[in-house]
């Protein structure tokens, strides 16, 4: 791979870095969420020193073309990610409800008491 | 001056009302808010039962959403500081006073009760144990204070630290190092107060060992973004502090 190509893979992956640090920064992100995203910032931005040895391992797999592992690997870190997302959404959607029913009642109470 | 001792609980049925009991005996006149942190035993009928307010979370928030909560109502309440204290046993009563002074007396901003200046009537694990030291040692580089035991729970905090904390400035998990160097770049007063941490009466503690990794990468990561946020910092503090 010629070392443009190298320049250019890292620095998307420090891009992704600074913007994830950006969003900590300005309280949109918290640090829990933050980390599979710095992970996966971190391996994009020190993968293109790694190409000898993605190259050897796909082979050792059985994987004939290199790129493919790594697109499995991404394809397996947003894995990762989603579902994390989905059992947040999960649980998220079980406490608004519990909110809600708890809400409801204290209402109920409220006006039964009268003003 | 208003004090407010708040004592945030999850699943502490069998020690909370010896806590309270604890904490009348010290001193009957002390306001006393147990937050529940939706609990799945008995603990907001029993710190009913012992004479606490009780506020209780419809589910787990976590230990730094129940203190938030404590601190919120506070804050509402206008009380001028609160006193956390944790709902296991651990933290002997009869410091209250001594954490309660410097901040009552305007000499700091947050008094930290340390196990390390006192005393630890347990064994802590190796593994812990590192990790404390390391992130005390950073703590006390940063901050250029000797700071022993930054993951104590035994504190009293001034109004305008509330008012800081209140503002998106308390983590959502637990606090520790990086909160202590967030707020000495807001330009708060930490002062460590030595203290006797008993082991726990009953039950099982909430740092279990499957967090250590997460805790070390959230330590680090959290120590860094305060460094880079040193100014937005600064002026928050003082906006805290003024109003």
């Amino acid at each position: 791979m010629p070392w443009s190509t190298r320049l250019l893979i890292a620095a998307a992956g420090l891009a992704v870095l600074a913007g994830i640090i950006q969003l900590v920064r300005r309280k949109k992100l918290d640090e829990k969420r933050a980390m599979l995203w710095i992970l996966s910032g971190a391996l994009v931005a020190v993968a293109p020193l790694a190409i000898p040895g993605i190259d050897r391992l796909s082979r050792a797999v059985g994987i004939d073309y290199p790129p493919a592992l790594i697109f499995l690997l991404a394809f397996f870190v947003l894995f990762v990610i989603v579902l994390q997302y989905a059992v947040a959404l999960t649980r998220l959607a079980k406490q608004n409800r519990s909110l809600a029913e708890r809400l409801a009642i204290l209402e109920h109470d409220l006006k039964r008491r009268g003003p | 001056m208003k004090c407010l001792v708040v004592i945030p609980a999850f699943n502490e049925a069998e020690n909370i009302a010896s806590v309270i009991q604890d904490i009348r005996r010290q001193d009957a006149a002390l306001s006393l808010l147990v937050v529940d942190d939706g609990s799945q035993d008995d603990t907001a009928a029993r710190a009913r039962e012992a004479g606490a307010d009780v506020i209780s979370l419809p589910f787990n928030l976590g230990y730094g959403g129940a203190v938030q909560t404590g601190m919120r109502f506070a804050y509402e309440k206008d009380f001028d500081l609160c006193v956390l204290i944790d709902g296991d046993g651990q933290h002997d009563p009869k410091y209250i006073p001594d954490l309660v002074a410097p901040v009552a007396e305007g000499r700091a901003d947050l008094s930290l009760g340390s196990r390390f200046l006192g005393r630890a009537d347990y064994s802590i694990p190796a593994a812990r144990r590192v990790g404390m030291f390391l992130f005390s040692k950073i703590t006390s580089w940063v901050t250029g204070q000797h700071i022993t035991d930054p993951t104590s729970g035994f504190q009293a905090i001034g109004r305008p630290l509330i008012k800081f904390f209140l503002n998106d400035n308390y983590p959502v998990d637990f606090p520790d190092a990086d909160t202590l160097i967030r707020l000495y770049f807001a330009g708060f007063r930490i002062l460590e107060i030595p203290v006797v941490i008993r082991p726990r009466e009953r039950g099982v503690s909430m740092h279990g060992g499957s967090r250590a990794l997460y805790y070390v990468y959230k330590m680090f990561f959290s120590i860094f973004i305060a460094l880079t946020q040193r100014s937005a910092l600064r002026k928050e503090g003082s906006h805290a502090v003024e109003h």
